[in-house]
């Protein structure tokens, strides 16, 4: 009764067993080499025990772009072993290309289909000399080769061979159906891994290009410093020497030559200036301004900037406010910050005809504090707003104000980036042309989510960081 | 009163003859130097009230003037020194006040007139009236 049984369902305890272990390695499989000789190593060890009679299993692989299939793992069996020692052509050397129509490999590739054959030339041939494998067949006594195709994901992953020492009729159903599960489990091992080895292939081209791009980044970083190192020290030479021409005790300068030296003089400030804002945004883009967080009272730090301006808001005649509220301490990079508001008020300073005003209030509102500065200047735009924080976005009508006061068309868009380090933002809003415009920039407040999260994520001090060019305030 | 001696250690001709003219012009005993080697014997010394040191020089770098200082301080003092110079890493500004500088200062960003007011502020702050 139980033997009964056991003929009517092919899967016995041993072969599920086998299912089992196979199923192991596709779900572990990890290292491609490793996986498809382990999983011919288990196949066979399943099949042994279930003693069928199976002198040897290959694996081979279908190569596309080489046209070829290639052989990869044997079994660990004595026949296989005595195979891999007369063998007069190293194991992986044994190519079958696939315009070998008459070859059962590449037969049963093509048709999809299982290959049955009583001459192991059928198999072998041309990846070995005919004479050889006939006579090599003769001595091991194989009598049956079968060659199913190994199929994933309707896609041709390669073949499995096996070598019988019994007739083709003496498989029986049982035996067919159970070397058919098998294949199956091959193949999703071998996709599996197959997929394994060429997201590894991807991942391992990406880090590559990614190392490489950092380093390119940190080559034009390099080049840029040192760059603007050399161009400093001749531009400071001829800064200072057109100053000296400038300052001279005893004033022998004719009115027109003043002013000639005076407008080259300023030329040259706007020039460093450029350098200087270059050197930041190539600094902001590459991830190399760190950020000195501490808790900072932004009414204290903007009174700290109104007083640096305030001799050249006299200058201009126009009048500076701030009007005091009491609001939570910030996060920010103090001395960062103090040059984005510089960089805001100056724009204030600029764009304002004499006579005007400008104020600066600070509005609560979590996780953010806005200080914004409005000015009843010249105002802005409609269209001119998207362009405002981009990089040489100087617009139209403020080009003679902006070339006069040595405006570069870059602080607005590094005032931005470094506030947006900061999780804040800058915002510009306007009426219109000539009604004034407000200027709104938001610091996290200290001890909030959001200055939390500012604290893990902010780009910290590190071998490569760099500080922030600062901006001279003589001619805003 | 006897006059405050200031050593300037600068490469570039141009730079070095310009703060000449100004350093003396203001009434003080400058004395210059056109590399850190030369530097760094007039430093040895000592007896200066301020020197001024740039950091990209041939033979010897500011820094390593710094540094051979700080490991083998002259027998005769001098007052600060302060770093003049056109570079702006932050990695080796740290270096610099590591190596006791008493300031940073970027000459672009400068003129000949904030020279002269700065030289002043470190004079007085190290010899109060």
């Amino acid at each position: 009764m139980r033997t009964q049984l056991k003929e009517q369902n092919p899967y016995t305890r041993e072969t599920f067993q086998a299912l089992w272990e196979i199923s192991k390695v596709v779900l572990e499989t990890i290292d491609f080499e490793k996986s498809t000789q382990q999983v011919v190593n288990i196949i066979l060890g399943q099949l042994g025990k279930l003693r069928y009679g199976y002198d040897a299993i290959v694996l081979t692989l279908l190569d596309k772009e080489k046209a070829h299939l290639k052989r990869i793992a044997i079994s660990r069996t004595e026949k296989a072993a005595t195979f891999l020692k007369k063998s007069p052509i190293p194991f992986e050397e044994i190519i079958i290309p696939l315009d070998a129509e008459e070859n059962f490999a590449v037969k049963a590739i093509k048709s999809k289909k299982v290959q049955t054959t009583d001459k192991i030339t059928d198999i072998l041939y041309p990846g070995l000399p005919k004479e050889w494998i006939d006579s090599f067949q003769v001595f091991i006594g194989t009598k049956t080769g079968i060659v199913f195709p190994i199929l994933a994901r309707e896609k041709i992953l390669g073949a499995l061979i096996f070598t019988l020492n019994k007739k083709e009729s003496e498989i029986t159903n049982e035996e067919w159906q159970i070397l058919e599960t098998f294949v199956g489990s091959v193949g999703i091992a071998l996709d599996n891994a197959l997929l394994f080895r060429s997201l590894k292939l991807t991942t391992e081209k990406l880090d590559k290009a990614n190392k490489r791009l950092q380093e390119l980044d940190k080559l034009k970083d390099d080049f840029v410093s040192m760059a603007s190192h050399e161009l400093r020290t001749p531009m400071t030479a001829i800064k200072s020497y057109l100053w000296m021409a400038l300052n001279k005790k005893k004033q022998d300068l004719t009115p027109d030559l003043n002013r000639y030296i005076f407008r080259a003089f300023h030329s040259t400030e706007r020039l460093i200036n450029l350098v200087n804002d270059m050197l930041n945004i190539s600094r902001i883009e590459s991830g190399r301004i760190a950020l000195n967080l501490a808790e900072v009272n932004p009414v204290e730090l903007v009174h700290e900037v109104v007083d640096e301006v305030i001799p050249k808001a006299t200058e201009l005649s126009l009048n500076v406010k701030v009007i005091d509220k009491q609001v939570s301490r910030v996060l920010c990079d103090r001395d960062k910050i103090h040059e984005v508001i510089i960089n805001l008020i100056g724009n204030s300073l600029k764009f304002t005809k004499s006579g005007g005003s400008i104020s600066i209030t600070f509005e609560e509102k979590a996780p953010f504090i806005y200080i914004s500065v409005t000015d009843t200047g010249v105002g802005l735009a409609k269209v001119d707003m998207d362009r405002l924080f981009k990089k040489f976005s100087m617009i139209e009508h403020s080009y003679t104000a902006a070339s006069a006061s040595g405006g570069t068309g870059l602080g607005l868009y590094i005032s931005k980036s470094i506030v947006v380090l900061h999780k804040g933002d800058i915002t510009a809003y306007s009426p219109g042309r000539e009604k004034g415009s407000t200027f709104t920039l938001s610091l996290p407040i200290a001890g909030t989510s959001t200055a939390l999260e500012l604290i893990k994520e902010a780009p910290k001090v590190t071998q490569d960081s760099k500080g922030l060019e600062k901006k001279r305030l003589g001619y805003i | 009163m006897d006059k405050k001696r200031i050593l300037l250690v600068e490469d570039d001709q141009y730079t070095r003859e310009l703060y000449e003219e100004v350093i003396k012009g203001e009434g003080y005993a400058l004395d210059t130097a056109t590399n850190g080697e030369e530097g760094l014997e007039k430093i040895k010394n000592g007896g200066y009230n301020l020197i001024l040191l740039d950091v990209m020089m041939p033979k010897m770098s500011g820094l390593e003037v710094l540094r051979a200082v700080k490991n083998d301080p002259p027998k005769v003092q001098n007052g600060p020194i302060v770093i003049l110079t056109n570079l702006t890493n932050d990695p080796i500004l740290n270096q610099a006040y590591g190596l006791n500088a008493r300031d940073f200062v970027v000459k672009s960003d400068i003129t000949p007139g904030d020279l002269l007011e700065k030289i002043k502020g470190y004079l007085e702050e190290s010899n109060p009236k």
